[in-house]
């Protein structure tokens, strides 16, 4: 009688667990079906997705895809600002270099450090590094660990079972999940879905990963009306930082735990020989990067290789050069390539 | 296997189907076989050391009670918790004592010979030699008789449930249950399921958003500014309370879910008002142990000798719990402050009586919860940190001061984090709050059936979708 009434009870609890978890069963068999990510299984080419896609994966598959038939040995790392940098332009400069993109949005050193140990192990020639930082990407020492900004197992050594169960899980995110299936079902992009979706088809090149900028588009079509639709992007009269002509500096941002990493990475650029250039994006602020760091930079890396952009001059003078106060547009990323090699060639 | 790991829901969900669909008398059986399963996975030598140890107090037990002369029976009691104390203490300072030798003799060894000659600290030993302890004194003092059986005595002290970090049970509450089963109702099994979900949003929503932020500050204290060691210090709890009142409530829920009630472990431990009261809501499962078998007798013993007597056994129980956390001086510190701190309360009860008639209840409430954290915030420093002079350094540093600017009060988590860190700690405290009060469960189970499952449905999607499931260990695993 007892056990009955156990059984009875053990059952009960299991058919309603089972209710439970049958909604989620679901969504996770879509999970697995579309693999929005793009991670579960192998593409050949990542550069048609409807949702924005992990940089830091999407690049390493491109790279492992196309190694064999192109012997990358040039490489464009750091943030975001990396896309006003078109790897064909800095391959006018570098010689016989191959070059790719190996940047991510809001990138750290620690995920500097990981890509090219990941180039290292996989047998890669680094020879030539251009390596574009801002003051923020300087201070970041540490890898991220949300879906749009982890990094593959083979890049930062953490196993399959977590990096997968990281996209597994983004994919049950709200902020995820409400815009995917709306888009699923009505294709139709909406604001709220920025960040998420990708409404605007090809965005990489599938060799370079180049960036596609939509935005170059936009400009070309509305020309100076551009700037004017965009003006709330650029000002912001309450922020301190905002250029008001006056020389301001940055406060420093290098400290022991990211000066050992740094040292970490030259050490690595020495074993390979890297010819390296770091840039220092111009800030459409006009903020200097502090004068301790540039110093530490250049002792690290060698006084020439160091190019500093930042602060008020003539590449941070004109606004028809950002895309919004964070991002520059390529005239300007080749602009600055040319006057650096000029002088390197002069000296 | 951690708690929260692949490997072990695997071996949880073929437990619970064994157990239910074998015969009874099978049960217990098959808790041994997935204990032996759940510490051997680890490393096979933590499960010969724990079979050992359990076997021997086994035995220890029955010649305790078989001895009834009372020279005799304190010689064999005095041999038995020797023998267990003694094995603990090896292994707990083994490693501490063997660099100590190597200093001395002037053999520098290099850190990857030091790792390899190292002994391993078995896991859990801490917890299932005090429960060995606790169940051959109360045979000592007759309060309990020998267990004879010895399948359910190994489940006694193995059940993988609780084996990892407690709660430390005494042998009149879980052996019982052991002896003389009760069916499951589907009740409990409802209430272990919501509190292992409770247990995961404290573990996985609270303090696995903290952690990585406060290692990374606890990891390089002297590049932090003053204001982020404030910070780091004032959320430390939070994250340690998050982590083990979480791994405790998984572990008495998962126990239910075998029929099993475990002792709980933690009751709202940051409403104490003083530090003794403190210890009588945090780690309950050692702090009464600590009391029964440690600050009673001893202070029994020092009667005599009045306050003295008195401080003196506050001072060596609490040392006691410092050293039993861990071989070193700022283990020690740590126990030693909690041990100073509550005999201070002692001595000034009145002046505080007079303090509270004087600003009023509510106003001497919040000062002395605020005061009663602080304490122990601080006395954690010397619990997290690797040395004294660290633990020294810290305290020394913590200001207002900034390195670069006030964005340092974050500790370098991002606003999401802190959104989400943030409201798991309110609603987990106003659950605490609302619990002592009403059953929250019970009224849950009140409720109709749209309620309730709307309620079941908003926690799993929210530990699905914010829930830190890269995270698999827990804080008090290394004891």
């Amino acid at each position: 009688m007892k056990r009955d009434k156990e059984k009875a009870a053990i059952t009960k609890f299991i058919l309603k667990l089972l209710m439970l978890f049958i909604p989620f069963l679901i969504m996770l068999s879509f999970y697995f079906k579309d693999d929005p990510f793009m991670v579960l299984r192998h593409y050949t080419r990542y550069d048609h997705s409807p949702v924005l896609l992990n940089e830091g994966c999407v690049e390493w598959q491109m790279y492992l895809n196309n190694r064999d038939s192109i012997t990358f040995n040039s490489f464009i790392m750091g943030n975001s600002c990396t896309m006003a940098y078109p790897c064909r332009e800095w391959e006018k400069h570098i010689g016989s270099g191959r070059a790719m993109r190996l940047s991510g949005p809001a990138e750290s050193m620690m995920a500097i450090y990981h890509k090219l140990q990941a180039l290292d192990k996989a047998g890669a020639p680094i020879k030539n590094v251009l390596m574009i930082l801002d003051k923020e990407s300087l201070k970041k020492y540490q890898l991220k660990t949300g879906y749009s900004n982890i990094l593959p197992p083979a890049v930062s050594g953490i196993s399959n079972f977590k990096f997968q169960e990281t996209f597994c899980q983004a994919f049950f995110y709200p902020k995820f999940l409400i815009p995917y299936i709306d888009y699923k079902i009505f294709h139709q992009y909406r604001h709220y879905m920025r960040g998420i979706i990708n409404p605007y088809g090809a965005v990489r090149d599938s060799v370079t990963n180049d960036v596609i900028n939509p935005r170059e588009t936009m400009i070309k079509e509305k020309g100076e009306a551009y700037w004017k639709d965009e003006a709330s992007k650029f000002e912001n009269p309450k922020d301190p930082h905002y250029r008001d002509g006056k020389y301001k500096e940055a406060q420093p941002v290098l400290f022991d735990n990211q000066i050992n990493l740094l040292w970490r990475i030259e050490k690595l650029l020495q074993k390979h020989h890297t010819a390296i250039k770091i840039i220092i994006s111009p800030d459409y602020n006009q903020i200097c990067i502090n004068r301790k760091d540039l110093e530490m930079l250049k002792r690290i890396f060698g006084a020439g290789n160091i190019f500093d952009f930042s602060g008020i001059n003539k590449y941070t003078a004109d606004i028809h050069n950002y895309y919004e106060g964070g991002h520059y547009r390529p005239i300007l990323g080749t602009r600055i390539l040319q006057d650096i090699y000029r002088n390197q060639r002069q000296e | 296997m951690s708690f929260i790991s692949i490997n072990f829901i695997v071996l949880f969900i073929s437990t619970f189907i064994l157990f239910y669909t074998l015969n009874a008398k099978y049960r217990k059986y098959v808790l041994l076989l997935s204990s032996a399963v759940f510490i051997g996975f680890y490393h096979i030598g933590f499960l010969i050391t724990a079979v050992f140890i359990s076997l021997a107090t086994y035995y220890f037990g029955q010649w305790v009670d078989a001895s009834k002369r009372e020279k005799r029976r304190n010689c064999s009691f005095i041999v038995s918790i020797g023998i267990l104390i003694g094995v603990w203490l090896a292994f707990r300072y083994a490693n501490p004592l063997m660099e100590h030798f190597r200093a001395l003799i002037g053999l520098t060894a290099s850190t990857e010979t030091s790792h390899a000659n190292s002994i391993l600290f078995p896991l859990g030993i801490s917890f299932y030699t005090f429960q060995a302890m606790s169940y051959l004194t109360e045979i000592y003092w007759q309060e309990e008789k020998p267990e004879k059986d010895l399948s359910i005595f190994m489940v006694y002290m193995l059940f993988f449930m609780k084996f990892l970090s407690g709660p430390i049970e005494r042998p009149g509450e879980l052996l019982p249950q052991l002896r003389r089963p009760k069916p499951i109702s589907y009740n409990s099994l409802v209430y272990g399921t919501e509190l292992i979900v409770t247990g995961m949003i404290k573990k996985l929503v609270l303090a696995d958003y903290l952690a990585p932020y406060l290692d990374g500050i606890f990891g390089s204290i002297h590049s932090a500014s003053g204001v982020q060691l404030l910070m780091a210090c004032l959320l430390y709890p939070v994250e340690i309370y998050g982590d083990f009142s979480g791994y405790t409530d998984m572990a008495l829920g998962g126990a239910r879910l075998f029929g099993l009630q475990l002792a709980p472990n933690f009751n709202r431990p940051f409403a104490a008002l003083t530090t003794s009261d403190f210890w009588r809501r945090w780690h309950m499962s050692l702090s009464f142990w600590i009391r029964d078998y440690l600050y009673l007798p001893l202070s029994s013993a020092l009667r005599r000798h009045g306050q003295t007597g008195v401080f003196l056994s506050l001072f060596l129980t609490f040392v006691g719990l410092g050293v039993w956390h861990g071989a070193g001086w700022n283990y020690v510190a740590y126990g030693v402050i909690q041990g100073v701190v509550i005999f201070y309360e002692m001595k000034t009860s009145t002046f505080r009586k007079k303090v509270k008639n004087w600003l009023g209840n509510p106003i001497f409430i919040t000062l002395s919860i605020i005061r009663t954290y602080l304490i122990f915030a601080v006395s954690l420093l010397f619990f997290r940190l690797d040395s004294l002079s660290s633990a020294i350094y810290y305290i020394k540093n913590i200001s207002f001061q900034v390195n670069t600017s006030w964005k340092e009060l974050n500790i370098g988590m991002s606003d999401h984090n802190c959104i989400v860190a943030s409201s798991a700690l309110v609603l987990i405290l106003i659950y605490e709050y609302l619990m002592s009060k009403h059953n929250l469960f019970d009224l849950l189970a009140k409720q109709p059936t749209w309620v309730r499952w709307g309620i079941y449905y908003l926690l799993a999607i929210v530990l699905f979708s914010v829930g830190q499931f890269s995270s698999d260990s827990f804080i008090y695993l290394q004891f």
